[in-house]
């Protein structure tokens, strides 16, 4: 049975076909609006962003070389526009404002409630991590994005996606431990 | 259980790679070299355990997140059509140098105006090659032009029309199948859910029939997620 990969409808949608161009979007939407999301965590910008990422890939599907996956092309496309509207936004403010959960030692309320919860409390921690290390986390683990595909995305070296994964798991651990999770990591 | 492990980590270099083992994403030699040093170290099995519940954590909070609405669809097939239909490029580079290709070769072998008279002859024949290259293939993108026109999204028609939500596994070739099998086209979409409007009839069937076709679609479970009837 032949099945349409995401690079055969990218050809066809250098082509101008439309149909592939609905399927690339119903295919990807949902995660490209996630990952835009936890990086602007405002709902209609992502909304505004996603169509502006699949804009992109209409204008340059016909450069599309295939070197990296659509997937990792998307993401890249997307955190680049999320980026700069971060930057628009006047970045700092909202670091700032993200940094001093981190900081509080105290457990939040939600955390408090979930301790029994292992699994909860770990979703709401992994949300107080640095944009840096919450965004490795949902690359590797919700967008099953290699070494080389998150340094493509990140547009670090590949040495430095390891080491940021490791400081955002001891950090992930250390979050847990202030909450009374000690889990016996690092 | 809860034993500190100290650092620096005896095996800093595995533990990095760890992610990455447990995602399926290393090299067949990387993961051999993983496997062989999980099998000594049990400080390294216990940060396994743990990168699968922060995995976990990750992947449901993720998906605690809400689908967008249909604005972003909207917006973006808008501007799609602000710039209206475009030639293929290949096609285009395609023409052009084959073109240039007979100029150069019947240049350099000829009087220049049999030059002239035989490019002007290919390219009579390039015409014709393409309009019928165009009638065999469909006519590019203005087959799908119906999927969401402005003249039919989101309006209610003198047609049948079903929602329907696809698998999210589906591959474009069985969601093509299942619309052909049913005689359906996509009239809009997706919508919030991902949910598809489709056109099983050009006239408005009765109930009866119309269910007909749902209770059919339902039985199809590993291509659709929902059917419903749409007004």
């Amino acid at each position: 049975m032949s099945t349409a990969t995401d690079e055969e409808l990218v050809a066809r949608v250098a082509q101008g076909d439309r149909l592939a161009m609905q399927v690339l979007f119903g295919r990807h939407q949902m995660k490209i609006y996630r990952f835009v999301l936890r990086l602007v965590r405002d709902e209609a910008i992502a909304e505004d962003m996603i169509s502006e990422v699949f804009l992109d890939l209409w204008k340059q599907a016909p450069k599309f070389e295939g070197r990296s996956t659509v997937s990792t092309w998307l993401l890249a496309i997307a955190r680049f526009k999320a980026l700069s509207a971060l930057r628009k936004r006047r970045e700092d403010q909202l670091d700032e404002d993200y940094g001093e959960s981190i900081e509080d030692d105290a457990d939040t309320p939600e955390v408090s409630v979930q301790k029994a919860d292992k699994g909860a409390a770990l979703k709401v921690l992994i949300a107080k991590l640095s944009p840096d290390h919450r965004e490795v986390i949902d690359l590797v683990y919700y967008h099953d994005k290699s070494v080389e595909e998150v340094a493509e995305i990140t547009g670090v070296p590949e040495a430095t996606v390891k080491t940021r994964m490791f400081y955002a798991r001891k950090k992930l651990s250390e979050l847990m431990k202030a909450a009374g999770l000690d889990r016996g990591w690092p | 259980m809860n034993t500190m492990i100290e650092a620096p980590m005896p095996n800093q270099e595995i533990e990095e790679l760890l992610p990455w083992y447990s995602t399926g994403k290393l090299s067949p030699s990387q993961r051999a070299r993983v496997e062989a040093a999980l099998a000594n170290d049990a400080h390294l099995r216990l940060s396994l355990a743990l990168i699968e519940d922060d995995r976990a954590a990750a992947i449901a909070g993720n998906e605690d997140i809400g689908a967008p609405s249909t604005k972003a669809y909207d917006k973006l097939f808008a501007a799609i059509d602000a710039e209206g239909p475009r030639q293929a490029p290949l096609m285009a580079r395609a023409k052009a140098g084959v073109v240039a290709m007979i100029a150069d070769f019947l240049g350099s072998l000829s009087p220049r105006q049999l030059a002239y008279g035989a490019i002007a002859a290919a390219v009579v024949l390039m015409v014709q090659a393409t309009a019928l290259t165009g009638v065999l293939v469909g006519g590019g993108a203005s087959s799908y032009s119906t999927a969401s026109g402005p003249d039919e999204a989101g309006l209610p028609g003198n047609g049948t029309y079903l929602l329907v939500g696809f698998q999210p596994y589906i591959t474009a070739d069985a969601m093509t199948r299942f619309l052909e099998t049913h005689s359906a086209r996509i009239i809009d979409g997706p919508r919030a859910g991902g949910l598809f409007r489709i056109e099983i009839a050009r006239n408005r069937m009765a109930r009866s029939d119309a269910d007909q076709i749902v209770a059919s679609m339902r039985s199809k479970a590993d291509v659709v997620r929902f059917v419903g009837v749409s007004p």
